[in-house]
């Protein structure tokens, strides 16, 4: 099975990853394999003792769900898969590339956001908000306009990176329900499920050019608009900028039991400042709506970048 | 660690706790003290306030220095003072002496 790129690092695993760009073909040493074996019912001195996460005081992670298996990530480096009888591969990769994707990256002290990005004029644009509020749709209606994608749902900040925001890429395609793909127009046919019990797809978009890092510009936080609340752009600042960005933190509650508050907090005390754009934006749900937000937006961004420039 | 409760002044002599953690998001600065863990945000005045603090600095010197700034009533400019530094001390923020 090749390898597989992921955030800058080599990846080898035994479950397929065809959501990954390939590996091109050098002698950089494997940074993160994943493979089949036995996960303990218990790990040994706990840090955090969970229903679905224990960590041990050396770092380790045990992840589990009981319809779906067991995971054992170590050292930021490994992650062993237990799976349950029967579990399609499809739905392993949802949580590898989820909380197991998160856990791996607080380990590795980078900072996930909750977040969906795409490429606008070579800086990263990010969406965050609840579930369900619209993050991969509006990524893709930027795909649609023609905007390569950076990232679906977790989106990777390097905070070793002082001198701005910068984001590792991640994903070639995004996660899409099939109401979300007529609402777009986009065919489901040919797709592959995201996950075998859920209708949600699993789309290739045209990734952001090359793997290497990108300037995090914007980071807008996405609300519903309604007759309450009108639509609109809000920018933040003070401590509201930074009590936002650290609920947009991937995971959060996961880094916490591993004992990596103070360094959240420190990341996204970091973060914060050097963001071009970063607000509330509260818009009118709707299909229809979203080639007119993706006009707006990318008109918000080019003002703040040349505000920046002047 | 409690921080006693200490009153602060005119005369007190106030300063910025080391090892506080502060960022500037659009022109307000954010506090976080490690030790604590919790985020602490400032209004513009209370930023601009902070930003003189990085010297031990007398009270009574500090509201002179922002009358110059705040065309205000001398009376209020101290009670407020007096008022966000009882608020830093007590976070742990400052120490006052």
């Amino acid at each position: 099975m090749i390898d597989r790129q992921l955030c800058g690092w080599r990846v080898r695993s035994a479950i397929a990853l065809p959501e990954l760009p390939a590996w091109p073909d050098d002698d950089r040493p494997v940074d993160i394999r994943i493979g089949p074996g036995a996960v303990p019912p218990a790990l040994a001195d706990l840090l955090h003792d969970g229903p679905v996460l224990q960590i041990g005081r050396d770092g380790s992670c045990r992840f589990a769900l009981p319809a779906v298996g067991a995971f054992l990530l170590r050292g930021g480096r490994e992650i062993i898969v237990d799976a349950a009888e029967g579990v399609p591969e499809a739905d392993l990769r949802v949580f590898l590339l989820g909380s197991l994707f998160g856990l791996l990256c607080h380990q590795r002290g980078l900072l996930p956001l909750h977040a969906s990005a795409v490429l606008i004029d070579g800086a990263a644009v990010a969406f965050t908000g609840p579930s369900g509020i619209g993050k991969s749709t509006l990524a893709a209606a930027f795909a649609a306009a023609g905007y390569p994608v950076v990232a679906d749902d977790v989106l990777v900040v390097d905070p070793s990176v002082t001198d701005r925001p910068t984001v590792r890429p991640a994903l070639l395609g995004l996660r899409l329900w099939r109401q979300t793909l007529d609402g777009l127009g986009m065919p489901t046919t040919g797709l592959r499920p995201a996950r075998a019990v859920l209708d949600k797809f699993a789309v290739p978009m045209v990734p952001a050019a090359g793997a290497g890092p990108l300037p995090l510009a914007a980071l807008f936080h996405l609300e519903a608009a309604g007759a309450d609340r009108m639509a609109g752009c809000e920018p933040l600042k003070g401590l509201t900028a930074i009590s936002f960005l650290r609920d947009a933190v991937y995971r959060a509650v996961m880094a916490d039991c591993m004992g990596l508050t103070a360094r959240l907090a420190a990341d996204v005390m970091r973060i914060a400042p050097g963001l071009r754009l970063h607000a509330r934006l509260r818009q009118v749900p709707g299909f229809d709506r979203l080639p007119a937000s993706v006009a707006s937006i990318s008109a918000l961004v080019g003002e703040a970048m040349s505000d920046a420039a002047r | 660690m409690a921080d006693r409760d200490v009153t602060i002044t005119e005369a007190s002599l106030v300063s910025r706790r080391a090892g506080i953690l502060e960022t500037e998001v659009g022109g307000e600065i954010v506090l976080m003290s490690v030790e604590r863990g919790s985020y602490y945000g400032l209004d513009p005045v209370g930023s601009d306030i902070w930003r003189q603090l990085g010297q031990p600095v007398r009270v009574a010197q500090l509201c002179q220095q922002l009358l110059q700034r705040y065309d205000d009533d001398p009376a209020t400019v101290l009670g407020d003072v007096i008022d966000l530094l009882s608020r830093l001390s007590t976070e742990g923020l400052i120490d006052a002496a």
